[in-house]
């Protein structure tokens, strides 16, 4: 899982593999701002056939939260 | 197909041009921050001038262009959603203007939002034939309906008109298409004065444009490759051999995306909302009238005019110059 959530955020966004971890934080560590997080939903979307809604996406603080919230949403 | 041509157009926007560190002086924003998330650096903001005159003035120029005359001109079509007056219509009195009232010309606007310019060139053509020369216009002054208080807002919108001169002609080709989706959850909006005062809850003032940005992004990005693929349905091309797609200023992420979902490179995409903001129904017409000024559009060239806004609307007008 956390494999293909990492390839999706190097799809959407410009940001190197290795700052990618669970503990990662979007904002902070990998430049993630409110539309960049918008992109990442939409594909986060195509990717796992899931629906993602805009309070989730506020919601999210680390990658963990987006492993987190793909899981509960797939299940 | 339709047997369509462009003959010419034109573009005109107001005297002040306001810059994001203008803007950094009135709201909590900064010039770097209006950049990274709009790629907007300065729109331009009218103090003395209304829709009909911007309207106007894109239309005389694309009257020159042409090299016709306004007595040649039968049909005015003019998108918007700042008309000056409920009644008489901005084509009215832009027909007013251009001094043929004693023509036979029929005149009157339209409201699609953002995909405006897109629908009335698809009404255009449907009336070409019965009308010669169709004189279609998308024209702005959103800073009357903007909260000038909002830095959400404010930094992205601008005031402008475009225009272009339509008439059959062998030479080139157009096809159309055009879709909506009634929402009523306020994602995209500007509350009109016409609610009746017996209304409970009535809001008798009139209301300044609010938008939900995450939520306009969502539609706005799968709107122009919907739009994209719908319009090139039956012609042949794919989106790989189109020359150049003049897409709605809205917002460069927006546009950033699309390229990057259809794997189209960002070169072939017509960019000027670095300059005029979102002009609304406005901007693919100026978009068209400056790429044309700049040589970007040449005969044998396929192009693609897309659009999308608030309604939901979206459409794009597909054109083998």
């Amino acid at each position: 899982m956390l494999e293909q959530v990492k390839k999706v955020i190097m799809d959407a966004i410009s940001v190197e593999e290795e700052l990618i971890t669970p503990q990662a934080r979007l904002s902070e560590d990998l430049g993630i701002d409110s539309l960049s997080a918008v992109e990442l939903s939409l594909e986060l979307e195509t990717e796992f056939d899931i629906r993602i809604e805009d309070e989730e996406i506020s919601a999210l603080v680390t990658v963990q939260d987006i492993l987190d919230l793909v899981n509960s949403k797939k299940q | 197909m339709k047997n369509i041509e462009i003959a010419g157009s034109g573009y005109a926007v107001p005297g002040r041009c306001i810059t994001n560190h203008d803007l950094e002086k009135t709201v909590d924003t900064s010039d770097e921050w209006i950049t990274a998330r709009t790629g907007i650096s300065t729109r331009y903001v009218s103090e003395t001038e209304n829709t009909v005159s911007l309207g106007c003035r894109a239309a005389v120029n694309a009257i020159a262009n042409a090299g016709i005359t306004p007595a040649d001109i039968d049909l005015i079509i003019v998108a918007t959603m700042t008309g000056d007056n409920l009644t008489p219509s901005t084509a009215c009195l832009i027909q007013e203007k251009l001094g043929i009232n004693s023509r036979h010309v029929m005149a009157f606007d339209i409201n699609a939002a953002c995909s405006g310019f897109i629908y009335a060139m698809h009404i255009a053509s449907a009336m070409l034939g019965q009308y010669r020369c169709a004189l279609v216009i998308g024209a702005e002054t959103l800073s009357k309906i903007i909260d000038w208080t909002d830095r959400n807002t404010c930094v992205l919108f601008g005031d402008g008109a475009g225009a272009v001169i339509m008439r059959p002609g062998e030479k080139s080709h157009m096809a159309f298409y055009a879709d909506s989706a009634g929402d009523s959850s306020g994602t995209l909006q500007a509350t009109g004065p016409l609610l009746h005062p017996a209304l409970e809850n009535c809001q008798r003032t009139f209301g300044y444009l609010h938008m939900d940005g995450k939520e306009v992004f969502r539609f706005a990005v799968k709107a122009i490759e919907d739009s994209i693929h719908h319009v090139l349905e039956g012609t042949g091309v794919t989106p790989e051999e189109i020359d150049l797609i003049i897409p709605h200023q809205a917002n460069i992420r927006i546009i950033s995306y699309v390229a990057r979902k259809m794997g189209l490179p960002m070169e072939k995409f017509f960019i000027n909302l670095d300059t005029f903001g979102n002009t609304s129904a406005a901007s693919i017409a100026i978009a068209f009238a400056q790429a044309q000024q700049q040589g970007l559009i040449r005969p044998g060239m396929k192009i693609v005019l897309v659009g999308f806004g608030a309604g939901f609307t979206n459409g794009a007008v597909y054109i083998r110059m």
